[in-house]
């Protein structure tokens, strides 16, 4: 392979670990930012969680490869992705090891869990808008602290995981949660879907890191289309289909992000000069030849391990279902 | 204090603060892998339930420990971009490939299997799920050692070429097989029995104390004395074996006042003007850790014998002593830290890159909210964690979380949960 082709290839696994990443910590997340009001009693909340459970350290784990990957295999897109945006990123780290060491450890004592709870929903919030902000500075070309519309990305980021996790509970919580939660897909339908559009026609105007429109367009009337079909079938009882339409509304910003940018993956739309395409930004041949050779063939085998568990842990949360977070 | 030493401060805090819970991480699973082979090998009932009760409530204070230990790794993997751009872009091509091996082989592999063991408990056969903390422990010390790798490179950069500017990558085995690497993960793996021991050793200690559950301590008590003395005993040892090689590839660490002086003078006439000394207090740093080491290690064997048949119990009146003891191997592993990585000061990457040219990040104002918000984050995890690991501790293997329900329908052969509700 040539090196262009290699470095296009760990593109686009590092496109699938944040795709793998966002979609089922998407799960936590949204999980994380409704828990609270679907379920009153620490019971009900347990169970909530345990719908993540198996699954969570799973799910939270991808960002840590794609993390990973964009450091070996993209050293320089990495610096300056993730070096421009410092603030921005500290804010959603600190939300997210909150988030996170918060649902592992907030079972482990009787007192406090209350405040465990609290801190469990802040932390996803505070990841998710942060996350969509990132996503707005991305296709704006323009880092540093986020301005308006990266803000109002992250609002409709954070509609959309809410939505992402109230299908999942739809589907795999006990019945109390499930009907609560089947009633705040179809109110979350139509305000998101109001968000996608404010996004995509203020996109339209500040959007500058955008090379290939067609996929930004592309990109929006999918997440529209899956948010609509999510809310339809979430009526229609099909709460299995509406998680997977959910699925692909998180992915589509991803594939907006990941592909209308090209040839580029680092976009600075005040200094055209400092940015970096995909080629430029990789590192060098061995490297990468040393990376395809021994990391490429994990991700294929983990996720199939992970797939097993979801079959393991099939069955909806019931009330005899063992409890651990 | 300007932007770079509050960046070099927030790595110091986060990583330190992750060290401390990887350490505990892998000398947890350690004893873990003992304790589950026992009581799944065990022939008899009552053993079978004793090993397989240690293995829950040891098994417990692990996976809380973990919880954090995941959280501030992600952290300190994030700062790499966020506020070192400078070393990514000088060294990423040799350094960054390591830590992406560390990520997705290792890493992803531990939390996903880790998981499985979690929630597997009467769910899994017995053997599978004693597979599993195999895999756990395996693909721990994998992590480790690839973190090493990566550091390894920062200490002793091997392996490279600098083309056009920046470091490429031509020889992978040199990369691998940098003696820096192994001597410090062979040293580390002793540091991390010895913490992974005393944690036990100190907690079995307070039962023994309060003679509560004897039988169930007394073993508990000589695996965590046995990890102890190894660990300790190793890691004193490999520390020394490998100071000449140190004082070799980086020679000012090593160096008395009179060699500091010269050597100082040797950098600046090949390196360019500076002040390459180490710190003043860093010697005594030194002195602090290797102190744990021998005075320790030499306890611990004179007291060898408390190992044999009860006699843990019996000389009850001498458990505090060891609860005593649980600080010494935290602290001289923090010391050792600081002393492997201030010691390398100014560099960054020795001989290839200063720390000052490595630095990539924010305004003085966004490092300040950055570095405030991870101290405070994991500062009140690290509190919150620790005071739960020793509310359990202390409470002892009374409350068991993975043991099912009373009431809850299980298979009587396999012993497994049949699984009720809905679907």
């Amino acid at each position: 392979m040539t090196p262009h082709m290699t470095a296009m290839l760990w593109y686009a696994l590092t496109g699938l670990l944040f795709t793998a990443y966002f979609v089922l910590a998407g799960f936590d997340y949204g999980v994380g930012l409704l828990f609270r009001h679907l379920a009153r009693d620490d019971d009900g909340r347990r169970r909530a969680l345990a719908t993540v459970g198996p699954f969570f350290l799973g799910n939270e784990v991808w960002l840590v490869a794609a993390i990973g990957a964009l450091l070996g295999a993209f050293p320089l897109l990495d610096g300056e992705l993730l070096g421009t945006s410092s603030t921005l990123l500290a804010v959603l780290l600190c939300g997210l090891v909150a988030f996170t060491a918060c649902v592992q450890i907030r079972s482990r004592a009787k007192r406090g869990r209350g405040v465990f709870d609290v801190l469990i929903a802040t932390g996803a919030l505070v990841t998710v808008v942060g996350w969509g902000a990132f996503l707005g500075q991305l296709v704006q070309g323009r880092h540093g602290l986020p301005n308006w519309f990266s803000l109002l990305c992250g609002v409709v980021f954070a509609m959309l995981i809410l939505l992402h996790g109230a299908a999942f509970l739809a589907l795999r919580g006990t019945d109390e949660v499930r009907a609560k939660a089947r009633a705040v897909v179809t109110a979350g339908v139509g305000p998101t879907l109001v968000g996608v559009g404010i996004v995509a026609v203020a996109g339209f105007f500040t959007a500058e890191a955008v090379e290939l429109v067609w996929v930004a367009v592309l990109g929006a009337v999918v997440l529209a289309a899956a948010v609509f079909l999510a809310g339809r079938w979430t009526t229609a009882g099909r709460a299995g289909l509406a998680v997977a339409a959910m699925c692909v509304a998180v992915v589509a910003p991803l594939l907006v992000v990941g592909f209308a940018r090209l040839p580029y993956g680092y976009v600075d739309a005040a200094e055209p000069v400092n940015s970096l395409t995909v080629t430029q930004g990789a590192t060098n041949a061995a490297a990468l030849d040393l990376l395809t050779v021994a990391a490429a063939p994990m991700i294929p085998v983990l996720l199939g391990f992970q797939a097993a568990m979801w079959w393991l842990w099939r069955r909806r949360v019931s009330t005899s279902t063992p409890l651990f977070y | 204090m300007g932007a770079l030493d509050l960046a070099r401060m927030q790595f110091a805090v986060t990583t330190s603060i992750h060290w401390l819970f990887v350490l505990v991480t892998l000398g947890l699973v350690t004893s873990l892998l003992y304790f589950q082979t026992r009581a799944t090998l065990a022939r008899k009932e009552e053993k079978r339930e004793l090993y397989f009760r240690m293995t829950r409530f040891w098994g417990l204070m692990y996976v809380v420990n973990y919880a954090i230990g995941i959280a501030s790794g992600i952290v300190m993997e994030f700062q790499f971009g966020t506020s070192w751009s400078g070393l990514s872009h000088l060294v990423g091509g040799v350094f960054g490939a390591p830590l992406a091996l560390e990520t997705i082989i290792a890493f992803v592999a531990e939390s996903t299997f880790l998981a499985l063991w979690i929630f597997g408990w009467h769910k899994l056969p017995k053997a599978v799920h004693l597979g599993l903390i195999y895999v756990v422990a395996i693909t721990a010390y994998l992590s480790a050692f690839w973190v090493l790798v990566a550091n390894g490179f920062m200490q002793n950069p091997v392996g490279y070429e600098m083309q056009d500017g920046v470091a490429v990558l031509t020889d992978v085995g040199a990369v691998f097989g940098n003696p820096s690497t192994w001597w410090a993960f062979a040293h580390i793996a002793g540091a991390a029995v010895a913490v992974g021991g005393v944690v036990i050793l100190g907690t079995s200690a307070w039962h023994l104390f309060r003679r509560t559950e004897e039988v169930f301590f007394v073993r508990s008590f000589r695996v965590g004395f046995t990890m102890a003395l190894l660990g300790v005993n190793f890691a004193f040892g490999t520390g020394w074996a490998q100071y000449g090689f140190v004082g070799e590839i980086q020679p000012m660490k090593t160096a008395d006042a009179a060699d500091a002086a010269r050597l100082n003078a040797e950098m600046i006439a090949q390196y360019g003007p500076g002040d390459y000394r180490i710190p003043d207090a860093l010697p005594g740093v030194f002195e602090m850790m290797a102190m744990v080491g021998e005075v320790g290690g030499l306890l611990l064997v004179l007291l060898s014998p408390i190992v044999i048949w009860r006699l843990a119990a019996k000389l009850r009146w001498i458990m505090p002593l060891f609860l005593l003891l649980v600080p010494f191997p935290f602290l001289a592993a923090v010391a050792g830290w600081v002393f492997r990585e201030v010691g390398r000061q100014p560099w960054i990457v020795y001989g290839v890159q200063k720390t000052a040219d490595a630095f990539g990040g924010a305004t003085v104002g966004g490092m300040w909210t950055s570095f405030i918000g991870f101290t405070a984050v994991l500062g009140a995890l690290l509190v919150t964690a620790w005071w739960l690991m020793l509310r359990h501790g202390l409470r002892g293997p009374r409350v068991d979380v993975w043991q099912p329900d009373p009431g809850t329908p299980v298979d009587a052969d396999s012993h497994l949960l049949i699984p009720q509700g809905t679907r």
